[in-house]
């Protein structure tokens, strides 16, 4: 200690204890604003702050050290204080973001660790105002507070080793502190291993720092409360049977089939970066590109302090300069470096700095230039935090906790998940009111545990749904195609994109329909059943209730397996728009022209078929064929000697019928065949097929014809020719609008049960959609039968009605379809799940048939038969 | 977890905190600089100012009373101020004989204050030789020594200053035994001695309760007689009598200094040491078993005592656990956690063989003594099997105790430690 300064000090013994505190509380406050403002949102969250949240989690609510199986990468006494931590503020949900609760655990940590840098300063120098030039160099430092803010390992451990130094240098000749002063230096290395670089620091300490009447035991307790607080660590992998194994292999490569402790141990040591004077190491560009252009104060007073300190030092100086010497080491030692390497070195740096301060001041002999040091101290930490006002203002993390939201509102709770670890806790565990996904997976997991991409996800990358990518998520992937993440990553199609400055987030649909797509069939349905059907009645929001309406809902009653529904729809529907030739009117609206619809009735019929062959119920099948042999009579139109399909009771007149393609039905003419022998349903198959090849292609009147379907087209039942946009029609005929597309779904249904050709050529017959989704990412509601576009609008139905046409045509399109126009707009409400605003049914009906024929579970055969 | 397994848990932790308790204890003394300041002898020795009764009971020492007797005549301090005193039962033929011996042989030299007294009534123990000398003497400061002790020439001195310095009237001076080689057991025994007089003794004092030591202890006569001597019927009466002189409120002053000691010998074989600790034991228990200490004013001391006289149950225990534990965790299946708490209390074991050790370099060093090579593994490899023979000696005084066995066991005595080193460091 210097004596000189004491002299200054020992007339006002009291007012030097004062001041000292009113310094060290004005230090905390300033530590503790400088650092929490705006501490939630800059810097991002980095990955390896949700590994540790996600960690802590599992400690906390699994009941194991590492929510994958433990490989020893870190020992856990830091993670176990973030589980600690958690259970103590409450849980995990008591901040928005779990990374949050971690954070604010740093915050505490770091206020902690700057009040005892304070305190050694003092005790070694006996000056107030060195404590606080020392302090105020580390809080107003913009590397500390980054790296400070983050939810990192190294943090945790800074606090345990200024802990052991104050304890060591403050010991007084007490044989407990060293003690102490031992074990916390081991709970520093049980946070992170690099801790046991300072290990040389220390034994200078314990060499000179302790008090001669109890030289012996208080070394012995040091190396003792040391050694036994790090062998548990040991002891842990050893009761596990963890610590060794014979191949020294890197557990992360999948070779070897057990995680050992000394494996990791070695896999870890032999991480390189370069030697650090090569320009090219990890440790020059962090250097140089970083942590000089953030702060080069701290780090070139702190350097040369330390030399300075090595030099002038007593004892207690110069333990403090070996310190800083032994975090340069630990950094600057060819070794793998990452950004937040330089977290070690910063508090010693500010140590240095203050003792060397000090001292210049004693051989100065001007106590007064202390003072201007503080000043100094406050003048360079706003001149840095000036340049980089961002630390303060600007909202990073908004990005990361806007994907969260939207996923937790549109993706299925099924979905298996790959993401960054930064969001993991927070979607395995939704807290109140939000999902739980627990089909969340860390990427270095699925692409590096055997137990995640082999014993879960079976190697197949189709067993994974989405992909949430934060920055540099998507170069880790590219390093190695090989890997189970860049398989799904690259057969994935973006549906949403969040960002803020240069970061951005992305949130990806992998192209196959999987556990998510199935949930979203099976919760759909749920939710339409639940909101809209009424004792058998399908209402809508607005309007009155279509026969379409009840007919789909009878087929998706029996395709989910849901007997009770199907039975009061059917009852519904029988009672009250059934008409005495057993026909289903139009709509049930009172004053309307009762009407039939053939693509309703069809769908009804099938319905009630599928239904005998699902529950084994005969008398099902019975009004099917008396609704097979009605539609026969009513909708089936001789001309010529072919039977043609018309739209409905009202599509037929003396001159004409009215065909509309939406309402053909090849994929139910096979069962009608069966099970009604009398009538040649084989013919409607044929006749309308070519039918439909024909009114696609023709140019009914216009300049072109860009294959598309019309909406309604008229047959001339004289000779049989085409009549286009006939004036009975509801709509303009030759418009390809959501209606005409329809029957692409009709068609592709034939194809996946039938394996009709006929029903594959009308479907790659024309490019002209796949063209226009390629050039445009969209489809137009409405198109001529030319190819021009009718509107701007998109349209649901449109979309779901044209989703099976890819599936056959061109599969990659009809992913990145179904991920961007469907998966996109399926969203999670308080009243259920639905798509779009959910009000309009036909929306609702059409984008379930779509996902239900996507997801494969629109089948005509059961286990049951 | 099961039951056993919360079993396991809570023993665990319970011993951990025995042995904590234990090791903090151990290390008393080093713990901060004034403590071993407080602990020390005076520097510079008051004029000769007290008179000494020198109390000897001895029961079949006729190899070594003589030594004895010669060796407190030999202390720095005027003579007339000391009368000397060798207490026999009437059946001990060959003590009486050889005293008799001795005192014959010093009258020629000038020296009349050796008397020989001998009592024939019940019962034939310590304590009632120690209250029948007490009372038929009449210096100020009574004091004990055993035959085998070997007391340093200054003691005296050292008493006399301090009750002079101080005012206190109980005075305990270091023990020490000093034959750590002779046996595999010895040196864990003699650092017993080393720790329990250098540290846990002034920690006792501290607090205010103190189980005083059978030898080198030093009360006015006036203290004697308000507290009535020591009881006959108990078979660790020093114990007794310091819980009596605690509840009491009077302050007892520990002297250590290396310098100092007085110096015994271990027990030579391993019967002779169960015995002797079995006799402790029970004695300890005998005391709790009174429930005296009850009087105490705080409960710290209350707790204190309760704990310190209930030791032998806990060293059954210890040494019951250690095998235990390893079955448990070695042949059953264990959940990590609760491995890994159940190995706590073999740290603190480990610890104190560090301690053990550590102190073994300064006992060492303090009597100029050479340390055998290898020691360092002696002493580990005969650590747990010490543990294993206090734990034999307390069960069997568990026993003894409860089948109210209360005869006394004697130890035999070699003079294996007569004729070591001379000097210590101060």
């Amino acid at each position: 200690m210097s004596t000189t300064l004491t002299s200054t000090f020992v007339g006002d013994q009291r007012v030097s204890v004062v001041w000292s505190n009113i310094a060290l509380v004005a230090l905390a406050i300033a530590t503790l604003i400088v650092h929490s403002y705006n501490m939630f949102g800059f810097p991002l969250y980095l990955g390896d702050e949700g590994i540790y949240m996600s960690q802590a989690y599992a400690i906390a609510k699994m009941g194991q050290l590492t929510p994958y199986a433990y490989w020893y990468d870190h020992a856990p006494a830091g993670w176990i204080l973030l589980a600690a931590w958690s259970m103590i503020t409450g849980g995990f949900h008591t901040f928005e973001i779990a990374i949050d609760g971690g954070r604010s655990l740093m915050l505490l940590l770091h206020v902690i660790s700057n009040v005892l840098l304070f305190r050694v300063v003092l005790r070694l120098t006996n000056n107030p105002f060195a404590a606080i030039t020392a302090g105020l160099l580390y809080a107003l430092s913009p590397l500390v507070i980054i790296y400070g803010r983050m939810v990192l390992l190294d943090n945790i451990m800074v606090f345990w080793a200024l802990l052991a130094t104050m304890l060591m240098l403050q010991n007084d000749g007490r044989l407990w502190p060293v003690f102490y002063s031992g074990v916390c230096l081991g709970l520093a290395v049980l946070t992170k291993e690099s801790a046991i670089l300072l290990f040389p620091a220390f034994f200078y300490a314990v060499w000179t720092q302790v008090a001669q009447h109890h030289l012996r035991f208080a070394r012995a307790a040091w190396i003792f409360g040391t050694l036994a607080t790090i062998s548990l660590y040991f002891l842990y992998a050893t009761l596990r049977k963890e610590l060794l194994d014979l191949s020294f292999s890197s557990p992360l490569s999948g070779d070897s089939e057990s995680v050992t402790l000394l494996g990791a141990m070695f896999w870890q040591m032999s991480r390189t970066g370069g030697a650090p004077w090569e320009p090219s190491s990890d440790f020059y560009q962090a250097l140089t590109t970083n942590w000089l252009i953030r702060d080069p104060w701290l780090l070139g007073i702190g350097v040369t302090a330390t030399l300075w300190n090595l030099i002038r030092g007593d004892h207690g100086r110069r333990f403090v300069a070996l310190l800083s010497v032994c975090a340069i080491l630990g950094v600057a030692r060819g070794t793998e470096v990452l950004d937040f390497y330089i977290i070690p070195l910063l508090p010693f740096m500010a140590l240095n700095a203050g003792l060397a301060l000090a001292d210049l001041v004693t051989l100065a002999r001007a106590p007064a230039l202390m003072p201007a040091f503080v000043v100094a101290a406050i003048a360079i930490g706003w001149f840095n935090l000036d340049g980089q006002r961002e630390i303060f203002t600007l909202n990073l993390t908004t990005t990361q906790r806007q994907a969260l939201a939207w996923v937790q509102d549109h993706v299925p709770a099924d979905a298996q998940i790959v993401v960054d670890d930064d969001l993991w806790v927070n979607l395995r565990d939704g807290g109140p009111g939000k999902p739980d996904f627990l089909g969340t997976h860390s990427h270095w997991k699925v692409a590096n545990d055997p137990a995640v991409y082999e014993d879960l996800f079976k190697e197949d990358w189709r067993n994974i749904d989405y992909l949430i990518m934060t920055p540099g998520l998507e170069q880790i992937f590219e390093q190695d195609e090989g890997k189970l993440t860049y398989e799904a990553y690259s057969r994935s199609t973006p549906i949403n994109s969040f960002s803020v400055g240069d970061a951005a987030i992305e949130i990806r649909k992998v192209n196959h329909s999987g556990i998510a797509v199935n949930e979203i069939v099976r919760s759909s349905y749920a939710s339409f059943r639940d909101r809209f059907i009424q004792d058998g009645q399908v209402r809508p929001v607005e309007g009155y209730t279509t026969a379409q309406d009840q007919a789909t809902a009878m087929l998706m009653a029996v395709w989910m397996d849901d007997r009770d529904t199907f039975d009061d729809v059917w009852t519904w529907t029988r009672l009250n728009l059934q008409n005495d030739t057993r026909l289903l009117y139009h709509t049930n609206e009172p004053g309307v022209q009762a009407r039939s619809a053939t693509d309703a009735d069809t769908d009804a019929a099938l319905a009630l078929l599928l239904a005998e062959r699902r529950w084994n119920d005969a008398s099902y099948g019975r009004a099917g064929v008396e609704m097979v042999q009605k539609i026969w009579e009513q909708s089936v139109v001789e001309i010529n000697g072919a039977f043609y399909l018309a739209a409905g009771d009202w599509a037929v007149s003396d001159e004409q019928v009215i065909f509309a393609p939406a309402t053909f039905a090849p994929y139910a003419y096979h069962f009608f065949a069966e099970v009604d022998p009398e009538h040649d349903w084989q013919n409607v198959l044929d006749t309308n097929y070519q039918l439909l090849a024909d009114v696609t292609t023709d140019l009914l009147g216009e300049r072109r014809s860009a294959g598309l379907p019309p909406a309604y087209v008229g047959i001339n039942r004289a000779d049989g020719a085409l009549m286009p946009n006939p004036p009975a029609a509801p709509t303009h005929g030759n418009t390809f609008d959501e209606t005409a597309a329809q029957v692409y779904w009709r068609v592709a249904l034939d194809e996946q049960w039938h394996e009709e050709g006929r029903a594959t050529s009308f479907l790659t017959a024309s490019r002209f959609l796949r063209n226009e989704w390629e050039d445009k990412d969209e489809l137009a509601a409405g198109y001529a039968h030319t190819g021009t576009p009718e509107t701007k609008t998109e349209s649901l139905v449109l979309y779901s009605a044209i989703l099976p046409k890819f599936l056959v045509e061109e599969p990659q399109i009809a992913h990145e379809l179904y991920a961007t126009k469907l998966a996109a707009a399926f969203t999670r409400t308080a009243s259920g799940n639905q798509w779009g605003s959910g009000t309009n049914i036909a929306e609702q009906r059409w984008a379930w048939l779509a996902t239900g024929f996507y997801n494969g579970t629109l089948t005509y055969e059961w286990d049951n038969q | 977890m099961s039951g056993f397994e919360i079993v396991l848990v809570i023993i665990s932790l319970l011993l951990l905190l025995q042995v904590s308790h234990s090791s903090y204890l151990m290390l008393y003394t080093w713990s901060e600089a004034k403590r071993r300041e407080q602990a020390r002898a005076p520097q510079t020795f008051a004029p000769a100012q007290k008179s000494f009764t020198v109390l000897l009971p001895a029961r079949n020492e006729e190899e070594v009373i003589q030594h004895t007797i010669e060796g407190v005549l030999e202390a720095n301090y005027p003579l007339e101020l000391m009368e000397v005193v060798v207490i026999c039962r009437i059946d001990d033929k060959g003590t009486i004989e050889k005293v008799q011996e001795k005192i014959a042989e010093l009258a020629p030299r000038g020296i009349q204050n050796v008397r020989l007294i001998v009592f024939q009534d019940t019962p034939i123990n310590k304590p009632h030789g120690l209250n029948i000398g007490y009372k038929y003497t009449q210096n100020d400061v009574i004091t004990i020594f055993d035959s085998e002790d070997q007391i340093h020439p200054d003691v005296f001195n050292v008493v006399n200053t301090v009750m002079i310095n101080e005012g206190v009237k109980v005075v305990q001076s270091g023990v020490q035994l000093m034959n750590f080689d002779s046996n595999w057991f010895s040196a864990l025994n003699v650092l017993e001695y080393f720790f329990w007089f250098k540290s846990r003794l002034h920690y006792h004092s501290d607090v205010g309760i103190i189980p005083l030591g059978g030898n080198t202890i030093f009360f006015t006569r006036e203290i004697l007689n308000i507290i009535g001597g020591w009881d006959e019927h108990c078979l660790t009466e020093d114990a007794d009598i310091g819980i009596r002189l605690s509840i009491m409120g009077e302050r007892i002053r520990v002297v250590y200094e290396d310098a100092y000691v007085t110096k015994e010998e271990t027990p030579p074989s391993i019967g002779q040491f169960i015995k002797q600790r079995t006799r402790w034991n029970q004695g300890f228990l005998q005391v709790l078993g009174q429930g005296v200490y009850w009087q105490l004013p705080k409960l710290g001391q209350r707790l204190l005592a309760f704990y310190t006289l209930s030791s032998p149950i806990l060293q059954s225990l210890n040494a019951l656990y250690v095998p235990l534990a390893l079955y448990t965790m070695f042949f059953t299946e264990m959940p990590p956690l609760v491995a890994m708490i159940l190995w706590l209390p073999a740290y603190m074991l480990i610890g104190q063989y560090v301690i053990n050790w550590v102190g073994l370099c300064d006992f060492v060093e303090a009597h100029n003594l050479k340390m055998p090579r290898l020691m360092w593994l002696r002493l580990l490899v005969s650590f747990y099997p010490f543990q294993v023979l206090l734990g034999i000696s307390a069960l069997r005084a568990v026993f003894r105790h409860l089948k109210k066995n209360n005869t006394w066991e004697k130890t035999k005595h070699v003079n294996a430690h007569r004729g070591s080193a001379t000097g210590a460091k101060a």
